[in-house]
């Protein structure tokens, strides 16, 4: 490959002769033919319909409901009627005139909206005077024992999870934790991103 | 302490274990939550989560405390918006209504009898007038076009007592009657220069008091929903209730403004039963209805969301009874066009697939205004009149009621059977004839005799909190015990108690 660069950067058309050709042949060879059959049959979907609860995407309402629950009353935007509330039109929430059917998909959109809104809320929760947002008492601590019982407490709170440890994700937000803290050194930050990136989990808003 | 009883059959059947597949196999925090979302629209608290861990399980106690929550009527409500496509936005009565320009409210549909030509300003100038607001003689500026100009008068709203508004003088007149003995309270007054919004502008309102009066007619549908379950959970209480729910706007609405569209509206509650309340009293009060009325299908916000009888047959369909009108594929195939098409639409090809049933069906609103929320009574609108029936026959001048309500003018031989007959049963056969004086609760009652209406409200609750179709043999199970008791609340608490919701694990 080096030859040929330094031939084809050279300039000279003479060199060029000078590297081996490739001479096609006459006729292509011919590949065997492949029919639909050939694939084989296998069963991506279960055939069989589903007779019992299938997870669900919270309406923006609960979403909305259940964010100010658990974090002790903090409406996002700060004002009297909830930032949620100015985007049901652009979340499809059904208004019964144009939309008569509100869009449950864990859409995009809804995602952005529901980013925006845990950003928010996470970051108010924190700095809340008397807030519950800790299960430790030093929320500032580096012990990854008490990181871990927070993850634990917080994820009890926000996605009604048992508070029991072993599952893979804790791990995962210890990570998250600890990588943010090192970055910016502040456990506030740390803890908000964590907070944010348990409400936009689909353990949060999927049930 | 009686405890749940949990099923694990649902999971051994299906095999199911993923919660992500299955819903149904959660854990006991994953039921705890999906319950209280579904049944309260919020997640349990911290307090209630620590008692179902302490407890092991979801005591039947939390969930009739659930079931009888204020949250849970509120979900009740939502999912019988999406039922009622429950929401006004439409020209109430617009001779009443009130633009508003440089900060002067006036009235410009009756600009052309007060100012003498329509988008006439009344100017900038206070106006002199009497006690009713009358512009006093020699007070009022002609302008070049022979239009008048008669200045504003402050005027404390109905709206917004304690406060004053600047309304065109002549639109602000108090008058009760004319100087010829008109009445200013009703429709008789429109063409009036003497009458005008009355004291307080009562008999007008602006773009915000419709959006306010609008939402009101919307919420007593909600709240009739609340009242069921209020009232123990009873179902067909929607369709027979005996109540309405009025706050100040639709009070307002009902004695002030009504008696200026006679013809498209009444109030469904006597007079003297509204309550004596501000326009800005909020509160929703319970006030009996009139005895015509059928329930949430002849309450205001529905017949003005569903303007057409066969709009109002056409959504009862699909929402109790969840089924919808479907052509076959050869139903839309041309009739010829050399023969005039039948005005039957029950006859005529093309639309019978649909229409055979949606005439009889659209006939139980019968008495019921089109574009409008008045009923006609059998004094008001009988069947037959002679009257309308002689002046068609014979062509001669029909007064307006028959033009307007009774087969008078016929455009096709069909029709002839029906001179002088209301509009609303012609082509009606055999006891169809009778729908529209049984009302839609006629059609409540016929459906109830079967599993249809059962089976629907079954639907629509296991779709909403499965978010699956249940099995058959499992509707058919709910089906039964719905058509037994009728109650949803307890048709609500055998779904989510049910394996199908969730399993347990």
């Amino acid at each position: 490959m080096l030859l040929w660069m330094m031939l084809a950067c050279s300039g000279g058309t003479k060199d060029v002769a000078l590297v081996d050709t490739v001479v096609p042949e006459e006729e292509p060879p011919v590949l065997p033919g492949v029919g639909e059959t050939d694939w084989g049959e296998t069963e991506v979907e279960p055939s069989v319909p589903a007779n019992t609860r299938q997870l669900k995407r919270m309406t923006v309402r609960q979403a909305r409901d259940s964010m100010e629950q658990i974090s002790g009353g903090i409406v996002w935007g700060g004002g009297s009627s909830s930032d949620w509330n100015d985007h049901f039109d652009t979340l499809g929430v059904a208004d019964y005139q144009l939309r008569v059917e509100s869009d449950r998909q864990p859409s995009v959109m809804f995602q952005k909206f529901l980013d925006d809104a845990a950003s928010d809320t996470c970051r108010r929760w924190i700095l809340g005077e008397g807030s519950a947002f800790h299960s430790i008492d030093d929320p500032d601590s580096a012990v990854q024992a008490d990181i871990r019982a927070n993850i634990l407490g917080l994820r009890w709170k926000i996605q009604g999870k048992a508070r029991t440890d072993g599952d893979p994700i804790i791990d995962d937000y210890l990570t998250l934790y600890t990588s943010v803290r090192a970055r910016t050194d502040s456990s506030d930050h740390a803890w908000g991103s964590v907070c944010q990136a348990m409400f936009t989990h689909p353990d949060f808003f999927m049930y | 302490m009686k405890r749940l009883v949990l099923m694990f059959m649902a999971v051994l059947l299906t095999g199911a274990s993923d919660p992500w597949v299955d819903a149904a196999s959660q854990d006991l925090h994953g039921y705890a939550r999906a319950l209280s979302l579904d049944l309260r629209g919020v997640v349990p608290s911290e307090a209630e989560l620590e008692a179902i861990e302490a407890a092991g399980a979801i005591d039947e106690s939390i969930l009739d405390d659930w079931l009888e929550s204020p949250g849970f009527e509120e979900q009740v409500i939502l999912e019988h918006r999406e039922q009622f496509w429950n929401l006004l936005d439409i020209n109430l009565l617009a001779t009443r209504r009130l633009n508003i320009r440089s900060g002067t409210y006036f009235n410009n549909r009756r600009a052309r009898y007060t100012r003498l030509a329509t988008q006439t300003h009344c100017g900038d100038f206070e106006a002199t007038v009497d006690e009713f607001n009358s512009p006093v003689e020699g007070s009022v500026q002609i302008n070049e076009d022979g239009s008048l100009s008669e200045g504003y008068v402050w005027v404390e709203p109905f709206w917004a007592p304690g406060t004053t508004v600047k309304v065109c003088a002549y639109d602000a007149q108090t008058h009760d009657v004319t100087d010829d003995g008109v009445d200013c309270s009703t429709s008789e007054g429109f063409e009036e220069q003497q009458c005008g919004c009355g004291p307080n502008m009562q008999w007008c309102f602006d773009n915000n008091r419709e959006r306010i009066i609008e939402t009101a007619l919307v919420t007593d549908l909600n709240e009739r929903v609340r009242e069921m379950l209020q009232a123990g959970g009873d179902y067909s209480r929607l369709f027979d209730g005996e109540n309405m729910f009025v706050n100040g706007a639709s009070a307002h609405f009902f004695r002030h403004l009504v008696p200026f569209a006679e013809a498209n509206y009444e109030s469904p509650v006597a007079i003297e039963d509204l309550p004596d309340i501000p326009f800005t009293e909020s509160a929703y009060i319970a006030a009996p209805l009139k005895d015509h009325h059928d329930g949430i299908l002849t309450a205001p916000g529905w017949l003005l969301r569903h303007q057409t009888n066969r709009g109002r047959a056409n959504r009862f369909y699909g929402a109790f009874l969840c089924a919808e009108f479907m052509p076959t594929e050869t139903a839309l195939e041309g009739d010829d066009p050399s023969v005039l098409p039948s005005p039957d639409l029950q006859r005529r090809s093309g639309c019978l697939d649909c229409h055979a049933r949606l005439e009889p069906w659209a006939a139980y609103w019968g008495r019921w205004r089109e574009a409008g929320a008045r009923y006609h009574s059998d004094e008001d609108i009988p069947a037959f009149s002679e009257e309308c029936s002689v002046c068609a026959v014979t062509g001669t001048s029909c007064p307006d009621i028959c033009d307007d309500y009774y087969v008078t003018r016929p455009s096709h031989t069909d029709e002839l059977p029906y001179l002088g007959w209301a509009s609303v049963y012609a082509f009606l056969q055999d006891d169809h004839s009778a729908h529209p004086d049984l009302g839609p609760l006629g059609w409540v009652d016929k459906t109830s005799e079967t599993a249809d209406f059962g089976a629907c409200a079954v639907k629509n609750a296991s779709g909403w909190l499965l978010n699956a179709a249940a099995s058959d043999a499992q509707a058919q199970e709910w089906t039964a015990q719905f058509q037994v008791d009728g109650n949803y609340r307890t048709l609500v608490k055998q779904i989510v108690m049910s394996g199908p919701y969730w399993g347990g694990e």
